[in-house]
């Protein structure tokens, strides 16, 4: 399965919108499973300096990442396939 | 790995969209996704309220088995919600946000269910609040900390106080093992009780003391 990042520029963003945007992602990407859709968001990282949330999700398609965050409701900018690099492969 | 009471009622919030045939998934939808999970036999109980889900023709729906693909979105309101829902967890110290903090959300709602029931039964934001603040939900979160598998032994104390226990529970109530009790629930010998909206068991005290009978020496 791929992994992608969705991109997203929130501007006075708190911690209480990353939250609840986490629980509906979660919610989200659960019943997309259910429906065949296998998506699963990995985990966020919010940059204070420039305001921008990098989500990771690993879908089959950026479509499926796109699906998940427009049935979320969270807004987005771009969306990515990334290539994870971890220590232990390196 | 068991849902946390929080996905399952949002999980049912989003089925209950899927079943209006609604592309959204309104405040509506979340509140009685969150009534689903903390009812038993339909009834909501929270403080001096008591909800009947029959009554607001919302009784549990089992939707196992059946896969509806159609796409819902949280509305943008129902993310309102969320986002208060959240504030309020960190105002109670908390790291997580918990059904009754999505709950006590609903406090300050003037529309939909949340204003009819405020209207039917004569209650405030503040009244919502206040029975919530003193709520403990049935046997929810109340048992799951500590029912994991391997989580040990119980204290003579946990489980004199406890009326509902689950298999794992059950079987080390009574010195036997996990099989034995789901074996008893399989034959119909020993009564259980499913959470709303999952697939948890629970069995109450009472019918896992009617299983003891008195031993029969068979020498006398």
């Amino acid at each position: 399965m791929a992994c992608y990042v969705a991109i997203r520029h929130l501007p006075g963003i708190t911690p209480e919108v990353l939250t609840g945007a986490g629980l509906r992602a979660k919610s989200c990407a659960d019943e997309m499973t259910e429906e065949g859709i296998p998506v699963r968001w990995l985990r966020s990282f919010f940059i204070p300096e420039t305001e921008q949330t990098h989500c990771y999700f690993e879908a089959p398609s950026s479509d499926a990442v796109k699906e998940l965050n427009e049935r979320a409701n969270i807004p987005f900018s771009e969306i990515h396939e990334v290539q994870e690099l971890v220590p232990e492969a390196v | 790995m068991m849902e946390d009471p929080v996905s399952i009622a949002i999980r049912a919030a989003i089925k209950r969209a899927k079943r209006r045939k609604s592309p959204k998934v309104t405040r509506d939808d979340l509140l009685v996704g969150l009534f689903q999970v903390i009812a038993r036999f339909d009834i909501v109980q929270i403080g001096p309220l008591t909800i009947d889900l029959e009554e607001l023709g919302e009784p549990l729906k089992d939707d196992t088995g059946k896969t509806n693909k159609q796409k819902v979105a949280y509305s943008s309101d129902t993310v309102a919600v969320f986002e208060r829902a959240a504030h309020i967890a960190r105002k109670d110290n908390s790291s997580k946000v918990e059904l009754v903090h999505l709950l006590v959300a609903f406090a300050y709602e003037d529309s939909g269910l949340m204003a009819q029931l405020k209207k039917k039964y004569g209650i405030s934001g503040m009244e919502w609040r206040s029975a919530l603040s003193k709520w403990q939900p049935v046997s929810l979160e109340k048992t799951e900390p500590s029912s994991k598998i391997g989580a040990g032994n119980k204290s003579t104390m946990e489980f004199k106080e406890k009326q509902f226990f689950s298999p794992d529970e059950a079987a080390e109530f009574l010195d036997i093992h996990t099989q034995t009790i789901r074996g008893y629930i399989r034959t119909g010998k020993l009564p259980a009780l499913r959470l709303a909206g999952e697939r948890a068991l629970r069995i109450q005290r009472e019918d896992l003391l009617a299983l003891l009978e008195p031993y029969e020496p068979e020498e006398k």
